[in-house]
């Protein structure tokens, strides 16, 4: 008879675990970051100080931000571990905690989904969000509900902005002397227009091209397609994440902008490529969708996992014309992960009958109806720019 | 302590890395962010001046008939200095911004940005010229800081009379407005600077100045001959307008000596040049002043030596003579030593006493002092003329 685990991810053969242990998911999922951390260098430090627009240290900037919010994160994990368990009393065993613990991973992710000039008070009070609210009070590691790093980042969001747009927000030194760019981010300028125009969503921005590279104003280290896909590439074969997740939630966004796109009268394909390749969908989709704690276990779960969190990222993008439509669907989801996992445990294991007809149903009827009133809503929202058949355009 | 440190060490290590992390991460951050805010500022008034700079290229373009594109550039520098109205002094405008403006791919014409003076200085006026018939075809005020309700008088029926002046005129005089001659005057300073520029930058030829020396007389007026020693009559102008200038002793413009307008600055160059090359009147000698209750009269003669020949002179209570004997004070040297004589001013009372004994301003020279006779002969004509006017005789 099949046994199944019903514990807490990830579940690993303990032959496996030299090979294929959580340390080495762990240390295959930091060099995943690499491409985006530095990209994110280049892009906000080394490009801006060759370009003149930033000084020496401040080229360091993004870096010295990035490793900080490690460091401060695993610095409030080290303090909850002293203060909680009266065995760690020395650095070594302190140190041995925090590794299994993975303390580090939430202020990184954090600190790379911030704006560039965020100060580093903010930081600080994220990865206090992130680390000590999100992760450690639920248990600590493999415990909590919530992604940290979007609990930190959803803290500052409603709560902190505006210190970060007054002390620079996400635009670097060579992206405020651009004269086109129309907003600080392309999804704030979506979030300010009812067209679908490709002169005011891209054109801004240079071209797809541009937000395909990354070198487009965003978070610290969330606009490069290239390098989040590079990333993807090496986490899929390195099976540290389910390759599926991230296709099905880009591929379900990319379909549901389309649809937009045509329903407003906008049927280019440039408009759903504009979807993907803006804001954090693809980081996310990439780091915190397919994070191994907070997402269902089973596949057939993570895949309905990732269909609701396409289909509520567009709700709250197109409809809700918010900017942070990944991070509160992922959030959003979170909350719901235990009950999918429960749900498609049963589905897959005991296929299509009596019993998991209704919730097949559900779910399939939750999906598309979602999905339906994004596409009713946004069509009612947004139109193109409509052009003129030549044989009108004498009339006026 | 041991203990407690033992005991608490790791705690307050990270405590304290941790306010560590909090201070100077504040400190950097802060530094960070006002290096960010400077930038935003410069980038800020950068896009606000070619936002301004679009705006006032597309006025300048819209002046031309057919013009697609300004291409902007440096102009060649003039200095040229003119007159303000009003005995202000004299004002030299420059060029601050230049355009050469092109229909497609071919140039049709420039547009200079004088930085003129009315009232006040800060008159940036933009002066659209055309190739095809070498005039100004419109203007553009770009900046001005004239009283504001002087320069309000300046309607747009009188902006309307730069629409076709063609820079080719003998004379260009703007209107005036009554109760704005200075900022009018401004306007008029700008169009003929940019006038200059053109004539640099181009093959255009600003035409001769018409002016025409008629006649010189001395000043024989006490109260302006010291520095006003000539008088010249001139006509100038398109319409030939007759006046009387006031000159230096080197032919240099020192002012009107009727009620006319003021020469321009190229009328006074012409001006001197005609003076100094017309032979109607001689500078070797001038009056330095005259005391009218003292009947004291200085004057000076250019003889041989550099330091003029100074005699001063009593005239006598009739006002139609001389009283006493003149002072003379001389360092001449007649002639670089020829002169047989007696040492300065041997000469020089020679010619003087001849004038005395007949009073007739003829006189004869002394053999080798020739230039230091002339001189005197000089002095001596204008003393028996300034007697003439004093005494009112012919």
């Amino acid at each position: 008879m099949a046994r199944f685990a019903n514990g807490k991810a990830p579940f690993l053969r303990k032959a496996d675990e030299k090979t294929y242990g959580t340390q080495v998911i762990m240390r295959d999922f930091l060099i995943g970051l690499l491409p985006l951390i530095g990209f994110a260098w280049y892009k906000n430090g080394i490009k801006v100080y060759i370009e003149g627009n930033a000084t020496f240290l401040e080229m360091f900037y993004p870096i010295i931000f990035i490793i900080l919010g490690g460091i401060i994160s695993m610095i409030i994990e080290g303090l909850f571990f002293i203060i909680t368990d009266k065995e760690i009393r020395s650095f070594k065993s302190l140190m041995n905690r925090l590794s299994l613990s993975y303390a580090m991973i939430p202020g990184i992710l954090l600190a790379m989904i911030l704006p560039l000039y965020t100060p580093i008070w903010v930081l600080i009070f994220g990865c206090i969000m992130a680390t000590l609210v999100a992760k450690l009070l639920f248990g600590g590691f493999g415990y909590n509900i919530f992604n940290p790093a979007l609990i930190g980042y959803a803290a500052i969001a409603f709560t902190l902005m505006g210190v970060i747009n007054r002390a620079g927000g996400a635009l670097n030194g060579s992206e405020v002397l651009v004269d086109a760019i129309a907003g600080a981010t392309p999804l704030s300028t979506l979030s300010t227009t009812n067209v679908l125009s490709y002169q005011t969503l891209v054109a801004p921005y240079g071209s797809l091209w541009n937000f395909f590279i990354g070198t487009i104003p965003g978070a610290l280290a969330e606009t490069s397609a290239l390098a989040c896909i590079i990333s993807f590439v090496w986490l899929s074969a390195r099976k540290v994440i389910k390759w599926f997740v991230p296709v099905i939630y880009i591929g379900t966004v990319f379909i549901l902008s389309w649809l937009i796109g045509i329903i407003s009268g906008q049927t280019g394909i440039w408009f759903p490529t504009y979807s993907i390749l803006s804001g954090g969908l693809m980081f996310g989709a990439i780091f915190m969708a397919t994070e191994p704690v907070t997402t269902p276990k089973n596949p057939l779960g993570k895949m309905v996992f990732a269909l609701f969190l396409g289909v509520f990222t567009v709700l709250f993008r197109f409809v809700g014309q918010y900017p942070e439509g990944v991070a509160t669907s992922i959030i959003f989801m979170n909350i719901f992960s235990m009950p999918i996992d429960k749900w498609t445990g049963v589905i897959r294991t005991e296929g299509v009958t009596k019993k998991t007809i209704i919730k097949i149903v559900i779910l399939v009827i939750l999906i598309i109806a979602i999905a339906a009133y994004a596409l009713f809503k946004a069509s009612s929202i947004y139109t193109a720019t409509i052009e003129l058949p030549l044989i009108m355009r004498g009339w006026n | 302590m041991k203990v407690f440190l033992s005991k608490n060490g790791l705690l307050i290590g990270l405590i304290a890395i941790f306010i560590g992390i909090f201070a100077i991460g504040g400190f950097y951050s802060r530094y960070v962010a006002d290096q960010h805010a400077v930038l935003v500022l410069k980038a800020q008034q950068e896009q606000q001046e070619a936002r301004q700079e679009a705006t006032r290229v597309a006025t300048y373009l819209a002046l031309f008939s057919e013009a697609t594109r300004a291409e902007k550039y440096i102009a060649t520098t003039v200095t040229k200095t003119y007159n303000l109205s009003g005995n202000r002094g004299v004002f030299s405008p420059t060029i601050i911004d230049s355009y050469h403006i092109y229909n497609d791919d071919m140039e049709v014409g420039v547009v200079y940005v004088v930085g003129s003076k009315g009232h006040n200085e800060g008159l940036n006026i933009a002066y659209a010229i055309d190739f095809a018939t070498d005039a100004c075809i419109g203007v553009v005020v770009v900046a001005q800081a004239e009283t504001p309700a002087i320069y309000g008088t300046l309607d747009a029926a009188w902006f309307n009379q730069f629409d076709n002046i063609l820079l080719d005129a003998s004379s260009i005089e703007i209107d005036a407005v009554a109760e704005a001659t200075e900022s009018s005057k401004g306007f008029e300073i700008g169009l003929l600077y940019a006038r200059e520029v053109y004539a640099v930058e181009s093959d255009f030829e600003i035409p001769a100045n018409g002016i025409s020396l008629v006649s010189m007389t001395y000043n024989y007026d006490p109260t302006s001959f010291a520095t006003a020693v000539f008088i010249a009559n001139v006509t100038h102008g398109s319409e030939g307008m007759t006046a009387s200038v006031f000159l230096s002793r080197t032919y240099d413009y020192i002012g009107m000596a009727d009620d006319s307008a003021a020469l321009t600055i190229d009328e006074q160059t012409a001006l001197k040049t005609l003076a100094a090359a017309s032979g109607l009147v001689s500078n070797k000698s001038w009056f330095v002043s005259y005391n009218a209750d003292t009947r004291v009269l200085v004057m000076n003669a250019k003889g041989f030596k550099a330091t003029p020949i100074v005699v001063t002179i009593t005239l006598n209570t009739t006002l139609d003579g001389i009283e006493g004997i003149p002072i003379i004070t001389s360092t001449e040297t007649y002639d670089n030593g020829d002169y047989d004589g007696g040492p300065a001013p041997e000469v020089e009372y020679n010619l003087l006493n001849q004038y005395l004994a007949d009073g007739n301003f003829v006189v004869d020279g002394v053999a080798d002092a020739t230039i230091t006779s002339n001189a005197m002969k000089q002095l001596i004509y204008l003393l028996d003329h300034f007697i003439i006017t004093l005494t009112g005789d012919e």
